[in-house]
């Protein structure tokens, strides 16, 4: 019976392959395009076009065989893979017990935090870095000089440039990809196991460790491979932090090649596609992970009403834990980046005397802002929508449809976040300088939803494995085709996790600089392009300011959208 | 104008011609190794600037290709709440003086692979006899710190979190002086001095003449405000020297006029010919591993 509905579900076979075939096409030219002009790129002498550009493997002999012998390779990709991983089990751990505190449980202020643990997604990584070492730089840092001072030791208490000091900075900057990952699948989870089991007498702990988080398996092991294959490619952290320590990760190394002169872009496009291997193997384990999308269904035919876990006197623990992670990993960190907005420059020690809005008034005062601002918010806006949109056709076919076709169009999806955002930028360039979108909004458009369309079909793609397909054989049993039955019941189901997916990419695309850096022009430059352009003029200062302006801006859109969402996100469930 | 300078805006010009597609009238390279490549491929126009030989000095151009507006001097910078001015002053007459073993862990450098100024100054240590492969190892047994670019080592200097750092250009450090930086400098017996950024003319420029113009304006004296602005010293001869920082150092007990005869400029066909070789050399010899 159930199999015989289950053909009627899906959609008629030819509507279905044209459907497919449609979305395959789309995928493959929107990333192959970039890429194939890289993997171009890395076969040839000099750059692509280049009349001395002659083929050689040598770039990739380079590449590869330096990881043997080794070559430039060797040390940086070892680097990279002993850095991606703790910081992907740390963040991953800490972000899917916030989700879950925020979203399962009775504790106090969590619609506040849900807002708080978001803050680091809205400014980029280099201010970040700016506030840890404005904190914790083991001479002069806030913390370790005042540290020194009371309790009269010589040695610093913390110390932001060493192994440690750059897994905790990368830790912060992730937990909240694990942790919006997350929230949206925990929102959608029917609580009636978790009820069960503790009407069988189970405590908090054992129905957490045999329930809840094995059902959150398939959005936790999406978060781990979103945080390791961006951790592999973050270059600015390890970059400003590991140079004292001489750590260099293969992104950096990646980006030195495009940066410096004489520059060696065909050797950054060999390099690149090492660590596209590195994060397809990441892909490869998620879906060998999530191979049995029913293991994770929590949506179901039967009603439920979305309840919370009483926790008692805990509730009080536990908001306690949440209140210390967000002092020390983002409110005090971002206070000093606030505190160097307010600095014209540096001074040993604390100079409140300094303190002034001067750098505050330079920013307002630039002419590109307003500019800026309104490309930034055009791209958020137009990225995000498509990325959600396409995320849930896409999410739809792969989740539902199980084809070879779309288990390799979720491979290529996930390529571009693979290499570094500089290696794309320079793919991108390659590929459409001679089309009338160079130097326009649209190949920024274009580039952000390559890159991140992949944030859309994965997020919404934990949603779909989350829902249970007896809900549309009962829609197709009350007669209603494939289309109504996605429109009528998979939609409204899904809007908590499209809301999700449409704010990550919304605020990614708010801060993106590394590929942007190569595509921008005149007239489509963003804001984060003048935080960019600030930091590396040396102005710490009106950076810092820059970066808090935008967090102002774009959490206010955050809050705008959260606020009219917020509606819905009540009303999802069905009892 | 865009903004885009160095390796970065170098090629995407490169790309941009490659391609058909002809956008920028001039492009100011911070990348000479880049435009000879790209002259090569037929992407400049060679051009030379009306008695630009009595007007700037050689070391300041690419014959019939590219001219470079402003000098770039490199200093040695430290906090004076560290190093009095007079100790700064006497220690640091040669670079020799960064191996004071109470240094030891207090020097910030800018990474070899951080961009030219670095690179130049590297490169001068490995070719002048007097310093030598030799200085860097002991440069490196000061347990310096490193920093990918030249602004984390100027920010960490002014914080107190080192005492020296090198190189440092002389015309942002006096940037950053007019907004109050306390941190000071001063001038070796020898430091690379050279132009680190050049303008050139794209041989399709949609607009050829405003081109020529907008380069060559460059090199008269109504130019030498707006260089000035950054603080920059201008290429062009017999200038008078109207730098605002100036005004206010001049006001200083030790600060002191660029000394001319310190000059070291960096021979670029040595710098094309042995970077690949040089820059994992330099970084192994500061603690890399290759």
């Amino acid at each position: 019976m159930s199999t015989s509905v289950h053909t009627q579900v899906m959609p008629a076979g030819a509507v279905a392959r044209l459907w497919t075939g449609l979305l395959l096409a789309a995928v493959t030219l929107l990333v192959l395009t970039p890429l194939g002009a890289l993997l171009y790129g890395s076969v040839r002498t000099h750059a692509p076009g280049s009349r001395r550009a002659t083929f050689t493997w040598s770039n990739l002999e380079a590449v590869y065989g330096g990881l043997f012998n080794g070559g430039w390779t060797q040390s940086a990709t070892l680097n990279s893979i002993f850095l991606a991983l703790p910081v992907m089990l740390l963040a991953c751990a800490i972000g899917l017990f916030l989700a879950w505190a925020v979203t399962r449980t009775d504790m106090p202020g969590r619609r506040t935090f849900e807002i708080a643990f978001l803050l680091p997604m809205l400014y980029s990584p280099l201010v970040g870095v700016i506030g840890w070492s404005v904190l914790a730089d083991p001479q002069a840092g806030i913390i370790n000089t005042l540290w020194k001072y009371l309790s009269g030791a010589g040695e610093p208490l913390i110390n932001i440039y060493s192994y440690v000091g750059i897994v905790w900075v990368m830790v912060f900057y992730f937990i909240p990809y694990a942790f919006i990952l997350n929230v949206g699948a925990f929102r959608a989870m029917d609580p009636a196991l978790e009820e069960a089991a503790a009407v069988s007498g189970a405590s908090l702990w054992r129905r957490l460790a045999h329930i809840t988080f094995p059902i959150m398996l398939g959005s936790a092991a999406a978060a781990a491979l979103f945080i390791f294959t961006l951790a592999l490619e973050q270059f600015a952290i390890p970059g400003f932090l590991g140079s004292h320590i001489r750590f260099d990760t293969l992104a950096y190394a990646i980006y030195l090649r495009t940066n410096t002169y004489p520059s060696d872009l065909p050797g950054a496009a060999g390099a690149g596609t090492l660590l596209l291997i590195l994060s397809a193997i990441g892909l490869y384990w998620y879906r060998r992970l999530t191979r049995r999308s029913e293991r994770f269904v929590t949506v179901t035919g039967r009603g439920y009403k979305p309840g919370v876990t009483a926790l008692g006197g805990m509730r009080f623990v536990l908001f306690g834990g949440c209140v210390l992670i967000f002092l020390v990993g983002i409110a005090i960190p971002l206070g000093a980046v606030a505190l160097r907005a307010l600095l014209p420059v540096r001074t040993t020690g604390l100079d409140f005397a300094a303190l002034s809005l001067a750098n505050f008034a330079q920013v307002f005062a630039a002419e590109d802002i307003l500019l800026g601002l309104r490309n930034s918010i055009y791209l958020g806006l137009g990225v995000a929508t498509i990325c959600a949109a396409l995320g849930v056709a896409l999410s739809f076919r792969i989740v539902r449809g199980k084809s070879r076709a779309m288990s390799l169009a979720d491979y290529l999806i996930a390529m571009p976040i693979g290499i570094p955002g500089t290696v794309f930028g320079v793919g991108m360039l390659w590929a459409y300088v001679g089309t009338p979108l160079y130097l326009t909004l649209w190949i920024l458009l274009l580039a952000f939803v390559t890159r991140y369309l992949v944030y859309g079909v994965r997020t919404l793609g934990t949603g779909m494995m989350q829902i249970d397909k007896t809900l549309e054989e009962a829609a197709t049993v009350a007669g209603a085709g494939p289309l109504r039955t996605f429109l009528f019941v998979n939609l409204p189901l899904l809007r908590p996790v499209i809301a999700s997916a449409w704010l990550l990419v919304f605020m990614i695309v708010m801060r993106e600089i590394s590929a942007s850096v190569i595509l921008y022009g005149v007239k489509s430059v963003t804001l984060p392009i003048l935080t960019w352009s600030y930091l590396v003029d040396g102005s710490y200062g009106v950076a810092s300011a820059l970066a808090i302006l935008q967090l102002v801006i774009v959490g206010l859109i955050v809050l705008l959208f959260r606020w009219w969402f917020g509606v819905s996100v009540k009303t999802r469930s069905h009892d | 104008m865009d903004r885009k300078v160095g390796v970065l805006g170098t090629q995407q010009f490169a790309t941009e011609e490659r391609a058909g597609q002809h956008v920028m009238d001039v492009n100011y390279s911070a990348d000479p190794a880049g435009m000879r490549d790209l002259a090569e491929e037929g992407f400049y126009l060679r051009y030379t600037l009306p008695d630009i030989t009595q007007k700037i000095d050689r070391g300041a151009m690419i014959p019939g290709l590219g001219y470079s507006p402003k000098w770039t001097d490199i200093v040695i910078s430290y906090n004076p709440d560290h190093i009095p001015h007079a100790q700064a002053k006497a220690q640091f007459k040669t670079w020799r003086g960064l191996l004071d073993p109470k240094l030891k862990g207090k020097i910030g450098l800018n990474e070899p692979a951080g961009g030219g100024v670095p690179f130049a100054t590297f490169l001068m240590f490995y070719r002048r006899p007097e310093y030598g492969r030799k200085f860097l190892e002991q440069l490196a047994a000061q347990a310096p710190r490193m920093y990918p670019g030249s602004a984390p080592g100027r920010e960490d200097l002014a914080a107190g979190a080192i005492s020296v750092f090198i190189p440092n250009w002389e015309s942002v450090a006096m940037i950053q002086f007019m907004k109050g930086d306390k941190t000071a400098w001063t001038y070796p017996d020898v430091a690379p001095a050279f132009a680190n950024t050049y303008f050139a003319i794209s041989k399709n420029a949609p607009h050829p003449n405003a081109a020529r113009l907008f380069s060559a304006w460059f090199f008269t004296p109504e130019s030498v405000p707006s260089i000035e602005a950054g603080q920059a010293r201008p290429t062009l001869k017999g200038v008078a020297d109207n730098r605002a920082a100036v005004a206010k150092l001049k006001q200083t007990s030790w600060w002191q006029p660029y000394p001319d005869k310190i000059r070291w400029v960096p021979d670029m066909e040595d710098w094309d010919a042995n970077y690949e070789k040089l820059m994992p050399d330099m970084r192994t010899v500061l603690g890399w591993k290759r």
